[in-house]
């Protein structure tokens, strides 16, 4: 089966200019780095990463926010450079998101029916005021908020109402394919687990696919079938969710699994924690990124990129020592 | 109503006590002008503000040295005033937000020169200005109009500017963007609505400056042209009698005083109101 | 563990608005020992933080007031004292790091300046070289790598692990007795989190400090702290042992939350979730403030506010299911 979403070796730079009217081009900010991926329909892939990993510049390429460097985007087969305006205006009914702050995803002085609504209005599907209302009230109905709202503005509801009217908003114009950028993670503990369970409803429903990007491992394995480990541009580790969290290969993921705070008092970490800063995609360090900080780094690694190799079943590892490192798990 | 109640007692009572009085006489000034402002009358040339003089309430407030009654000259005055300051400033902000706003949004070569425009524009004094724009137009209302819309647009074209780009990198701008909407429909819907208040904000402050450059203009003899009365032209052409009729100069000075006032205190409340990060203007 | 070094009383701090009064902290009680950490709990609004702030007594004035109860440090009530004995205790026996390093350091002054600043406002005022080593030093414990070159940087010039971690050492500067650190790790990268908890656990292992840790993850006080209090809408619901509250909550809230977390290694179709919304201040419900959310609630619940009834050694939660057992 084709897939839904393909990345091709998709790289994006951003020139870093010293400013003055003649634009003198300095350095390179090499936000994505090289990255393949694919998301088949109706499955929920997920891409992990702490800042800088750019996994914030790949949600924006595939929103079409950004063009890439180099590489492509494919989606349901066609590719996306070659797009014209119509097609643009086509791929935006297939493509929606929710991004992490509810708040300042809401226009604050728009009340919720023109929130909601407005995907309709701006890809001019021409409904009656009648109808326009009636699946505003359709998708409120779907995300579990009552008609009550409609008049409301944004800073009368709750966090929690927020991120629901921005779920309603990005699913009103039935899309196959909806970006989810830290979906929960600015709402209030209590009520982070009535979203995910909301989303996965809605998924199920709707038969939809979702590309969800976060730093929550615990929160990503629950929620995704394939997931993708992002360091400084780099996908370093990929593959089935449950695979990759039973044997983490990578020495980052271990890194990573190691340092995410569980509720388990009494709980000896698998590894020391990571020593160093989490390098800057201005001056990424050669051979392989994550070289300072490794215990396990050797020459080969100051020099050399290493490149995406199965090393199990539907489990893909970046590192050049993968091979040593597995055989001591 | 309990909401309208609140709002009243927010209300810059001061600035509207103030204003108010200008207002009206701009408004409608012909009605209760005692005099005609421009009946020439040289019999009473220069006389003092009567309740001085003990003469009663003919000449409340004098007369100049043509006998026109100042009174009804100040009263007056405050229609041409009003007139060239508000739509002086309207137009202004008219050309400086569209500037700012296209400037802001779309970034870019574009950008930089419009900037460099404004830059430009703004480092050349406001009077050299005006004596350029006089010399093409001519004197008179218009050439005042348009000398305070070319001056004062560059204030809104920044500072729009600036917000533009602020407010496009926020989440709902970008998800307009990603719902498919227009460019015109995000300038109108999204940006607009956020960048109006500053706007706003500059205008009110803006017509106390306004004023006073009206009566530097007509100080100059650049202004409005007689028989059209302004504050301004009154008090250039109390120069002469300062020493000597002090009542000729005082009463249009005081009148622009007031107007400049309460236009900063209601300009000031406006803009605590709306958004205490524009303190800085 | 060490003598208690902190025991607040019954705290009461209210914020008075124009739509009414706001009890942020509604009768709270806990303490801290020499060496120990603490880890309070709770989501946002829930009052942690006007906790935090009334310890110090940097309640924002006169919007919010303390109105009640003791705060009992080293035998003295801070809240008899007057401000210049309070500014004498701040900073100096007792410190807070908050969320933002880029908000706690002033961005046009260096690394280096401000880290002595502490010093001089402490009394410790010292000749040049001599501050400027114990700057470095202060630094260097803190594991700034090459602290002596970094002395004339800006904060801007930081990374984010790094610029709390310099909050941190001139939170140390004085030498505390107790270090309160408010959601301190909540704007840092997983990584750098981890090594700054560990910062402070050394830290406070060197010192003999107390510790109190305020955070909205259950994951970090189960790894740095040693005992635990969870607050709901202004209210303390459950204190404890770390290992003993996190093996079985006594307060259905605790439990819940415990489980709603999705964890590392197990799949759940769906994930246990707690309905509703945490409560607006302003619109309190009768009785136990839990109850419209909680899924073990029983009728006196609606009625009356649960008082806190004993679990075990040191164990306490306030909720009418204990009551229970005593029949």
């Amino acid at each position: 089966m084709q897939p839904l979403l393909e990345l091709k070796e998709v790289y994006k730079y951003f020139p870093i200019s010293s400013g003055g009217f003649l634009r003198k081009k300095v350095k390179t900010l090499k936000a994505v780095d090289g990255v393949s991926f694919s998301i088949k329909e109706g499955t929920s892939f997920a891409l992990a990463g702490e800042s800088g990993s750019g996994k914030t510049t790949i949600s924006r390429l595939v929103l079409l926010l950004e063009k890439p460097t180099h590489g492509s985007l494919v989606f349901e087969n066609k590719e996306v450079q070659q797009f014209t305006k119509q097609d643009v205006s086509w791929y935006r009914t297939r493509v929606q998101a929710v991004f992490q702050d509810a708040a300042g995803s809401l226009n604050t002085r728009m009340r919720i029916k023109d929130i909601v609504g407005e995907p309709l209005v701006a890809q001019q599907k021409r409904l009656s005021p009648k109808k326009l209302t009636e699946k505003v009230e359709e998708m409120l109905g779907l995300v579990g908020l009552s008609s009550a709202v409609l008049d409301n503005y944004p800073h009368e509801l709750s966090g929690g109402q927020k991120q629901r009217v921005a779920i309603a908003r990005a699913m009103i114009l039935n899309p196959s394919l909806v970006i989810l950028d830290e979906p929960v993670s600015s709402l209030d503990v209590s009520i982070r687990a009535q979203i995910l369970n909301l989303l996965a409803d809605i998924q199920e429903r709707l038969g939809l696919t979702y590309f969800i990007i976060a730093h929550d491992l615990a929160m990503l394995g629950h929620v995704s079938a394939q997931i993708g480990v992002m360091y400084l541009g780099k996908i370093i580790e990929i593959g089935n969710t449950d695979e990759v969290y039973a044997n983490p290969l990578h020495p980052y993921t271990r890194a990573l699994f190691a340092a995410m705070p569980r509720p388990e008092p009494g709980r000896v970490k698998e590894i020391p924690a990571l020593q160093g800063e989490i390098g800057s995609p201005l001056d990424p360090p050669p051979g392989c990124r994550f070289h300072p900080r490794c215990q396990f780094a050797v020459d080969h690694c100051r020099k050399t990129r290493p490149l995406l190799l199965e090393m199990r079943p539907d489990h893909q590892v970046a590192c050049h020592k993968a091979d040593s490192l597995s055989a001591t798990m | 109503m309990k909401r309208f109640l609140r709002i009243a007692r927010e209300l810059p009572i001061t600035a509207m006590l103030l204003l108010f009085p200008v207002l009206i006489c701009g408004l409608f000034g012909q009605c209760f002008a005692p005099h005609d402002a421009t009946l020439i009358n040289p019999s009473l040339a220069l006389r003092a503000p009567s309740w001085l003089t003990g003469q009663g309430w003919t000449y409340i407030l004098g007369t100049d040295y043509l006998g026109r009654d100042v009174l009804s000259r100040v009263i007056l005055g405050a229609r041409s005033t009003l007139i060239v300051s508000v739509i002086g400033v309207v137009c202004a902000g008219v050309i400086g937000v569209f500037i700012g706003l296209f400037s802001g949004y779309l970034g870019g070569r574009f950008d930089l020169i419009i900037m460099r425009l404004v830059d430009m524009q703004m480092s050349m004094p406001a009077i050299l200005l005006a004596l350029l724009i006089s010399a093409a137009m001519g004197a008179g209302l218009t050439a005042v109009i348009v000398v305070i819309a070319i001056v004062f647009w560059t204030q809104y074209a920044r500072v729009v500017r600036g917000e533009t780009l602020s407010v496009k990198q926020r989440d709902f701008v970008v998800m307009a963007r990603v719902e498919g909407c227009s460019s015109r429909r995000i300038l109108v819907k999204h940006i607009v609505p956020h960048v109006i208040d500053s706007a706003v904000v500059i205008a009110t402050l803006q017509l106390g400056t306004a004023v006073m450059l009206e009566a530097a203009l007509s100080f100059l003899g650049l202004g409005v042209q007689p028989p059209t009365v302004a504050w301004g032209k009154m008090i250039a052409e109390a120069r002469l009698y300062i020493a000597t009729a002090w009542w000729l100069p005082t009463f249009p000075g005081i009148t622009i005083m007031v107007t400049v006032l309460g236009a900063n205190l209601w300009g000031d409340w406006l803009r605590d109101k709306l958004d205490p990060k524009l303190r800085q203007i | 563990m060490g003598e208690t070094l902190l025991l607040v009383e019954d705290l009461k701090t209210h914020c008075f608005t124009r739509a009414g009064v706001i009890k942020a902290v509604d009768g709270v009680s806990f303490f801290v020992n020499r060496g120990e950490a603490l880890g309070i709990v709770g989501e946002s609004g829930c009052g942690k933080s006007m906790t935090c702030a009334s310890i110090v007594r940097l309640v924002p004035q006169p919007a919010a007031r303390i109105v009640g109860g003791k705060i009992l440090f080293a035998g003295d009530d801070l809240l008899t004292k007057d401000e210049s004995e309070m500014r004498e205790i701040r900073g100096n026996k007792i410190t807070m790091i908050l969320q933002d390093p880029l908000m706690s350091l002033n961005p046009v002054y260096t690394i280096g300046n401000q880290v002595s600043e502490m010093f001089k406002l402490h009394g410790r005022k010292l000749p040049r070289p001599t501050m400027k080593q114990k700057v470095v030093e202060v630094l260097t414990r803190v594991k700034i790598p090459s602290a002596e070159n970094r002395l004339k940087d800006y904060p801007f010039q930081f990374s984010g692990g790094m610029r709390q971690r310099t909050v941190a050492a001139m939170a140390i500067a004085g030498e505390p007795r107790l270090l309160i650190a408010d959601e301190p790790t909540t704007s840092l990268d997983v990584t750098i989190q981890d090594q700054f908890l560990l910062l402070l656990k050394e830290m406070q292992e060197q010192t003999n400090m107390g510790l109190i840790l305020v955070t909205h993850d259950l994951g970090i006080v189960a790894q740095t702290c040693d005992r635990i209090v969870v607050m709901y809408a202004g209210k303390i619901v459950e204190s404890g042992d770390v290992p003993r509250v996190y093996g079985g909550p006594a307060h259905p809230y605790t439990e819940a939350l415990l489980q709603a977390l999705p964890r590392i290694g197990v799949r759940h179709k769906r994930l246990f979730q707690i309905g509703g919304e945490p409560p607006h201040f302003l619109n309190l419900p009768s009785g136990c403030s839990f109850w419209p959310r909680c899924h073990k609630v029983m009728d006196i619940c609606r009625r009356e506010y649960p008082p806190s009834f004993p679990v075990e050694d040191g164990r306490q939660a306030a909720c009418w299911q204990l009551k229970k057992g005593d029949v």
